[in-house]
């Protein structure tokens, strides 16, 4: 009787924690939401709080304007896209390489992996940024300037140096470690070599840590600005478009304004990733389940 | 390693076989590690001893010793400050976020009604509040705009919660109190946005724990507390170091922390990058004495079940 009573009251409290905390995380998103419907005229009311008094989508407009979603939006998804196959593909062929082979070196690789999760990539990225404009390896004869290209990204990706590929590469190893070997000793009895056996029975097999991993690196590559605003000037992705958007009143800026209409086109940029993350959700779970199975 | 009793010629071709399969699968880390990331880290350390001009593209050198270091530990106005208030920070917040995302990955991974859409919410933040909605300046500010700013002409709080600011203090309340309990609200939505990816490696680890340790411990007697204790914690020491490490690096790394809006403006607003670079490495330097202290502190308590 004492027991089941200790239980109803945990679960009670629990659903107040869990749902609470999950209000504090939706917040921002409602409000941001909400008071993009406000018209103007409702700023300035100052009986009106959260709800909008006259519904109004200008600025909503004002945001989708500003966003030049017919330009920079196919850019930002191209981008994304394919970094996010890039950085996956390569992830899993670093990882899978790290957890399953024993070859010497392997140990240092791993090092090398964590101090590449460890240092924040803002701490070379003048080094960095300086190597992409005068990009030289003594092979072409002159240095190249590859701002404003995607290339810069693309050969950080596949060398498993863009962003956050540490993690990603470290969260795949604990998923590899926790693979059965069956498979794999069933393909190499059959006289498969490692590779084809990577390909043909490995990547099949980790379909949900492959979309977790995509999930995260196309939507981190979606709304970052670290590259973009250090390698574009002339390209622009809608996550430096964003901040650009101003409103004016007549010659002066409209500070509360501007920052609803930059509020409402975050929202407008997000939209892409919440139905990804509607899709993806599932196997996102799942791969917690599979990357904790390291035994 | 998992080869039985094989003849030996046989044995070593297939460990060969094995050894060069893996160099083929880490070959673009290697490339990376060799001609990307090793001079990236060579050059930023020249830089840390030179003035650097930029012309088009082209940079010249021109080396000044450790006078960067020098500039920014006594010249500088705010790096001091910005860099004792980003470690202060990050100490008060790594057990915070750490025993946070295991609370809550504990609570996740029961069994209770709408769990599949608690876990959803929970890794919104992971997709979303990353980058540039976490620039944008946070809706809660243009809240403090409009609710404050309209009475007291301009005043602007800087916490998330400016109305139960308000409220509290129009209770007449001490304001070093309201400090503390919005300061602690406000903590917990930072804890809660930060927490994401600690989460995810949480709840995984805790589904590793195999069942029949429980098991075995529910026969001798053990109360749940003493499960946590005796069973859960160690077994997922490893991941706690883990995700200590990652929130340290996480927290330091966060474009929008003021210390690497400080660093940016100088690098890239006034063109001082032999300056920003030697501020870097001794922010960085910070971030690697940090990790090595906390990280050898929580290897003591980490158990390898091998």
């Amino acid at each position: 009787m004492e027991k089941k009573f200790v239980k109803y009251i945990w679960s009670v409290t629990r659903f107040v924690i869990v749902f609470g905390l999950a209000f504090i995380i939706l917040k921002p998103f409602i409000y941001k939401i909400l008071m993009a419907f406000m018209s103007p005229e409702d700023l300035l009311d100052s009986t009106v709080r959260l709800v909008p008094k006259n519904f109004s989508l200008y600025y909503w407009k004002v945001a989708l304007e500003g966003l030049e979603l017919d330009i920079t939006g196919w850019l930002t998804f191209i981008m994304s896209f394919s970094v996010g196959i890039f950085q996956t593909f390569v992830c899993s062929m670093i990882a899978y390489g790290l957890a399953r082979f024993k070859f010497r070196g392997n140990r240092l690789a791993f090092m090398a992996v964590i101090v590449i999760m460890l240092i924040p990539p803002q701490v070379y990225s003048i080094a960095q940024y300086l190597r992409f404009t005068n990009f030289n390896y003594g092979i072409g004869g002159s240095a190249l300037n590859l701002t404003d290209s995607l290339i810069p990204l693309y050969i950080l990706a596949l060398t498993g140096l863009g962003l956050k590929e540490g993690l990603y590469i470290y969260l795949m190893r604990s998923f590899y470690m926790s693979l059965p070997k069956d498979l794999e000793n069933a393909a190499y009895i059959d006289g498969a070599s490692p590779i084809s056996t990577f390909f043909r029975v490995i990547l099949p097999n980790s379909r949900t840590i492959l979309t977790t991993v995509f999930l995260f690196s196309f939507a981190w590559q979606w709304t970052d600005v670290s590259y973009p605003s250090l390698y574009f000037s002339e390209m622009a992705v809608l996550a430096t478009k964003i901040p650009n958007i101003y409103i004016r009143i007549g010659l002066s800026a409209d500070p509360l304004g501007s920052n609803i209409a930059q509020n409402a086109a975050g929202m407008l940029a997000m939209i892409p990733l919440l139905v990804l993350y509607g899709f993806s959700q599932k196997a996102l779970v799942n791969s917690i389940v599979r990357t904790g199975n390291a035994n | 390693m998992m080869q039985h009793k094989v003849p030996k010629k046989g044995n070593i071709s297939l460990e060969k076989k094995k050894a060069f399969a893996g160099y083929f699968f880490i070959f673009p880390l290697i490339i990376g590690v060799i001609l990307i990331f090793i001079p990236n880290m060579i050059q930023t350390l020249i830089f840390t001893v030179n003035d650097i001009v930029i012309d088009k593209g082209q940079y010249s050198l021109k080396y000044i010793g450790f006078n960067n270091f020098v500039t920014s530990l006594t010249v500088d106005p705010q790096f001091i400050r910005l860099l004792a208030e980003s470690v202060r920070q990050l100490v008060t917040d790594i057990p915070v976020i750490l025993i946070f995302s295991l609370f809550i990955a504990t609570i996740l991974n029961q069994k209770f009604r709408g769990r599949l859409l608690a876990r959803s919410i929970f890794f919104v933040p992971v997709i979303l509040a990353t980058g540039i909605i976490a620039k944008v300046e946070s809706l809660t500010n243009i809240m403090n705009i409009v609710e404050v700013g309209r009475q007291t002409g301009g005043v602007v709080s800087n916490t998330n919660f400016a109305g139960f600011e308000q409220l509290l203090s129009s209770l007449n309340f001490n304001t070093g109190l309201i400090n503390i309990v919005v300061g602690a609200a406000d903590g917990i939505y930072r804890v809660v946005q930060s927490s994401g990816i600690q989460i995810f490696i949480f709840m995984a680890a805790l589904q590793e724990v195999p069942l029949s340790l429980y098991e075995a411990a529910n026969v001798e007697g053990c109360s749940k507390w003493e499960l946590f204790w005796k069973i859960t914690l160690p077994v997922i020491s490893p991941q706690i170091l883990v995700c200590g490490v990652y929130t340290i690096v996480d927290t330091f790394s966060k474009p929008n922390s003021p210390m690497f809006e400080y660093i940016n403006r100088l690098a890239f607003a006034q063109n001082q990058y032999g300056l920003a670079t030697a501020m870097y490495m001794m922010y960085f330097l910070c971030i690697a004495v940090i990790i090595a202290v906390a990280g050898f502190a929580m290897s003591k308590f980490v158990f390898y079940n091998e």
